[in-house]
C-alpha cells in the first residue's frame, strides 16, 4: 500500500516537472508572461503594452510552421515598437473574445482588422491613424452570376464570424429589410469553415474584402470574388478602452513614422501581395 | 477599472436565450434516444459475446471512451460530409452532404458518444438481473429474445434511471459545444446576443442559469421517478 | 505576386492521409501542457475534495450548505461556460477587492476552473465510498483500542479507497478529456496547437483524427494503470470483485 502510494507520487511529481519544463521550452508559441496591469510609469511614458490578436486569420494573425505569431497586424505592431521603443508583448485568443479580454484588462490593444461600427465606437476608443483598408464587400463563389450586390441576399444565407463587423453590418441590413437576410456563424474551422460551406453549397455568400479573397484564392483555392460596393468605411484600426487616450495617440505616432518610412507598405506588399495602404482614406 | 455587472442584460439575455431552449433540448434528447438503442445493441452483442461483431464493439466503446466529446463532433464534420460525398458521387444519389443540415450531425456525434457509455452501463444493468428470473422466463415456455425483452431489460432499465439522468445531463452539457459547427444553440446565442453591446460576461451568467435549471429539474424529475419505480420493487434486484 | 505564407499547402479539401504522421509529429510536443493542467487540477482538486467531503460528511451547519450549491453547480454547468466564467468573472469580482489579476496568464484561470470542477466530482466519490464502509468496521476498530485517526487510516480508507477506484479512475480520465476545452481561453495545449496548425494548413480532418489518436493512447495508459491499481488492492485481501454472471450470458 505504501509502495503503491509513493509510486503514485512520484510518477506525478515526475510528470509535472516534465511538464512544468517542457511548457517553458521555446516550441510552443510566445504568450505574454504576468505583468502589471499597468503599463504606463509614473511620469506617464508607455514602456510596455499587451496586443490581443487572434491566430485565426492567414497572413493577418497566425501562427507559422515555426510556431512564431506572425502576419501583417503582429509585425506592424512589431515595427512601430521598435520605433518607440515599446516592448509589444501579444496575448492570442479566439477572435471574439478579444473586445471582452479588453474590457477585463487583459490586453491594452486590439489588433485584428478591426473596423469602426458605431456600437463599438459607444464603448470603445478608436486611434485616429487607420493602419490598413478592409472595404467589406458581399463575397461569394467565383462561378456565382446571380449575386451582385447586398440586396440580392435577400432570402439567402450568409455566414459570418460572431461579434465581427460583419456581423454588425448584416444585423444592421436585416433590423432594416425585415431579416430578409439568414445568418449563419462560423464554427470551428474559422475561415477554412466559411470556404467549404461556401463550396458546398451550403450557404450562397459571406463578407470579405478584397486582399483576404485573393489571398484564400491563391493558397487555398477558394474560388472566391468579391461583388457589389464597400459595405462600409474601409479603414482599420487598433481599439482600446476609452480612457486610454495617450496610449492611442503613441499608436498613432507609430503608424505614421511607418507611413513616412514606407515601412507600412513594404508590410503590406509583404503579407498583402500589394500596398493596400495606398488606398486608405485619410 | 472594474467590470459593471448590467443586471437588466442578465434578464434580457436569459429572454433571448430560452428562445433556443427547445433547439437545446431537441439536440439533448433525440441522442439521448438514439444513443439507449445503439447502447442496447451493444450492450447485447458483447454479451453474448457474437464472434467478430464483438470485437468492433469493444473497439467503438473504447474508442469513444478514450475520445473527448469535442473530437467527435469534429470528426462527423469532417469525416462525414466526405465520406457522404464519396458515396452519393459513386451510387449517384441525388442528395449530397450539404443538403443535410448540419444539426444531424450533432444528433450522429452525440448519439455515438452517448450509445458507447451507455452501452457499458446497461451492460451492469442486464448483468444485475438476477439469472433466475432468465431461468424462470424458459420455465414458462419465453424464447430468449422474449425473456430479455419482456423480463430482463425492464427490470435492467429500471435500475439504470440514474444513468438516464446522468447520461441526459452529459448531454445537456455537451450540447454548448454545438456552437463550433454553427449550431445556435443556448451558448451560441449567448455569444451572439452579446457582440452588439459585448456584455458576455452577462449573457454567460444567464446560460449558467438556464444549464444549472435544468440540470436541477431533471435531476428532481429523476428522484421522483425513482421513487415511483421502486414502489413495485419487492426485495430488489441482485 | 509572391506572398510570403506559411505552408503553401493547397487546401482543396483533399483529405491527405500522408499528413497524418506529419502533424502528429507536430501535435505531440503539447501533450505536456494538457498534461500539466490534468495534473495540476488533479492536486489542487484533491485539496479542494478533502475539505468539501470533510465538510459533507460531517455536516457542518453553513458550510454543508454552500459545499451542497457549489457541487451543484460544478454539476450544472457546461465546462465551456465555467471557463469563461472564472476567466473573465473572477477578475471582476477580485477588482471590488482591489486585487487586480486580469493579467495573469490564462493557464491559472484554466487548471482553477478544472479544479473546481475536479474537486466537486471527487469530494462526491469521497464522500460515497467513505459512507459505504459499513459502520461496524470502525466500531470493531474502536473496540479494539484503535484511536479514530487509527481507526480511519487503518481499516475504512484501504476500503473506502478500494471502493472508489474505479469511480477514482473513471474521473482521471474523464478529466484529461475535459482539457481538450482549455482552447477556448487561448491555450496551446492539444486542441489549441490543433486549431492553429489547421488555420494555416486547413487540413483539419488530419489534425483532428491525429487529436483523436493520442488521446486514446493517453486514455488507454490512464485506464491500465488504473485497472493495475484496482487489481493490486483487491489483491491485498479486500472484498474481490469478480463477475460470475458473465459466463451465463455468452
Amino acid at each position: 500500500m505504501k509502495k503503491l502510494v509513493l509510486l503514485i507520487a512520484v510518477i506525478l511529481t515526475v510528470s509535472t516537472l516534465l511538464a512544468s519544463c517542457a511548457s517553458n521550452s521555446s516550441s510552443t508559441p510566445t504568450v505574454t508572461s504576468s505583468v502589471t496591469a499597468n503599463s504606463t510609469t509614473t511620469t506617464g511614458k508607455i514602456t510596455k503594452i499587451v496586443v490581443g490578436t487572434g491566430t485565426q486569420f492567414p497572413n493577418v494573425c497566425f501562427i507559422d510552421a515555426n510556431g512564431k505569431l506572425t502576419g501583417y497586424d503582429v509585425e506592424v505592431l512589431r515595427e512601430i515598437g521598435k520605433h518607440l521603443g515599446i516592448d509589444v508583448q501579444f496575448q492570442t485568443m479566439d477572435f471574439s473574445n478579444l473586445l471582452l479580454s479588453l474590457d477585463t484588462g487583459k490586453i491594452d490593444v486590439v489588433s485584428h482588422q478591426m473596423e469602426k461600427n458605431p456600437d463599438r465606437e459607444a464603448k470603445y476608443l478608436f486611434n485616429s491613424e487607420p493602419y490598413n483598408v478592409f472595404p467589406v464587400k458581399v463575397t461569394v463563389l467565383q462561378n456565382n452570376t446571380t449575386i451582385n450586390s447586398i440586396d440580392d441576399l435577400k432570402g439567402k444565407t450568409v455566414i459570418v464570424g460572431a461579434t465581427s463587423n460583419e456581423q454588425y453590418l448584416i444585423d444592421q441590413y436585416n433590423a432594416a429589410h425585415n431579416n430578409a437576410i439568414k445568418v449563419v456563424y462560423t464554427g470551428n474551422g474559422g475561415t477554412n469553415d466559411v470556404i467549404t460551406q461556401l463550396k458546398s453549397g451550403r450557404v450562397d455568400a459571406t463578407l470579405s474584402t478584397q486582399f483576404a479573397v485573393d489571398l484564400l484564392n491563391q493558397a487555398y483555392d477558394a474560388q472566391e470574388k468579391t461583388v457589389g460596393p464597400a459595405l462600409s468605411n474601409s479603414d482599420t484600426y487598433y481599439i482600446l478602452r476609452k480612457d486610454e487616450t495617450a496610449l492611442a495617440a503613441v499608436l498613432d505616432q507609430g503608424v505614421r513614422a511607418l507611413e513616412a518610412d514606407g515601412t507600412l507598405s513594404k508590410l503590406s506588399i509583404q503579407w498583402f501581395g500589394q500596398d493596400y495602404t495606398k488606398q486608405i482614406t485619410k | 477599472m472594474g467590470i459593471k455587472i448590467d443586471y437588466s442584460f442578465i434578464f434580457s439575455a436569459l429572454v433571448q436565450e430560452l428562445k433556443v431552449l427547445p433547439l437545446t433540448l431537441t439536440i439533448t434528447i433525440v441522442p439521448l434516444m438514439f444513443g439507449l438503442g445503439i447502447g442496447i445493441i451493444i450492450a447485447i452483442i458483447r454479451l453474448r459475446k457474437i464472434p467478430v461483431v464483438d470485437r468492433i464493439a469493444a473497439f467503438y466503446v473504447s474508442f469513444v471512451r478514450g475520445t473527448p466529446l469535442l473530437l467527435h463532433i469534429m470528426l462527423i464534420y469532417f469525416a462525414l460530409p466526405m465520406a457522404f460525398d464519396a458515396l452519393a458521387l459513386k451510387y449517384k444519389w441525388s442528395l449530397h452532404s450539404k443538403d443535410i443540415p448540419i444539426i444531424v450531425f450533432i444528433f450522429v456525434a452525440f448519439s455515438i458518444n452517448a450509445g458507447a457509455y451507455m452501452s457499458e452501463i446497461i451492460r451492469s444493468g442486464i448483468l444485475s438481473v438476477n439469472y433466475g428470473q432468465v431461468e424462470a422466463a424458459y420455465s414458462v415456455g419465453m424464447t430468449a429474445p422474449q425473456a430479455m425483452r419482456r423480463i430482463v431489460l425492464p427490470q435492467a432499465l429500471a435500475v439504470n434511471l440514474p444513468m438516464l439522468c446522468s447520461m441526459f445531463i452529459a448531454l445537456l452539457q455537451g450540447s454548448s459545444l454545438a456552437f463550433s459547427i454553427s449550431i445556435v444553440e443556448v451558448t451560441g446565442e449567448a455569444n451572439i446576443y452579446a457582440a452588439a453591446s459585448f456584455k458576455f460576461l452577462e449573457a454567460f451568467i444567464a446560460a449558467a442559469i438556464i444549464y444549472w435549471g435544468m440540470t436541477i429539474l431533471v435531476e428532481r424529475i429523476t428522484s421522483i421517478l425513482e421513487k415511483r419505480v421502486q414502489r413495485y420493487n419487492r426485495g430488489g434486484v441482485t | 505576386m509572391a506572398v510570403e505564407y506559411g505552408n503553401g499547402v493547397n487546401m482543396g479539401s483533399v483529405f491527405d492521409i500522408k499528413l497524418i504522421p506529419e502533424y502528429l509529429v507536430k501535435l505531440i510536443p503539447a501533450i505536456p501542457t494538457t498534461l500539466l493542467i490534468m495534473v495540476s487540477a488533479l492536486f489542487c482538486g484533491t485539496i479542494i475534495a478533502l475539505f468539501v467531503a470533510l465538510v459533507r460528511l460531517y455536516k457542518i451547519p453553513v458550510l454543508n450548505q454552500l459545499a451542497l450549491v457549489y457541487v451543484s453547480f460544478i454539476r450544472g454547468v457546461p465546462t465551456l461556460i465555467q471557463l469563461f466564467l472564472v476567466f473573465y468573472g473572477i477578475p471582476s469580482v477580485l477588482l471590488l477587492l482591489n486585487i487586480d489579476i486580469s493579467r495573469a496568464p490564462a493557464l491559472i484561470f484554466v487548471i482553477v476552473t478544472y479544479s473546481l470542477g475536479m474537486g466537486a466530482f471527487l469530494s462526491e466519490i469521497i464522500r460515497t465510498a467513505v459512507n459505504s464502509v459499513d459502520r461496524g468496521q470502525s466500531e470493531a476498530a474502536y473496540s479494539v483500542g484503535m484511536t479514530s485517526r487509527e481507526a480511519f487510516v487503518r481499516i475504512v480508507f484501504p476500503q473506502a479507497l478500494l471502493v472508489a477506484m474505479p469511480n477514482l479512475g473513471n474521473l482521471v480520465i474523464s478529466s484529461m478529456k475535459e482539457t481538450s476545452l482549455a482552447f477556448s481561453l487561448g491555450i496551446f495545449d492539444l486542441v489549441g496547437i490543433g486549431k492553429v496548425i489547421g488555420a494555416r494548413t486547413f487540413h483539419f480532418l488530419e489534425i483532428y483524427i491525429d487529436l483523436a489518436i493520442i488521446y486514446f493512447v493517453m486514455c488507454f495508459i490512464l485506464e491500465k494503470v488504473f485497472t493495475r491499481i484496482e487489481a493490486r488492492l483487491q489483491s491485498r485481501g479486500h472484498k474481490p470483485i469478480t463477475n460470475h454472471m458473465e459466463e451465463k450470458w455468452a
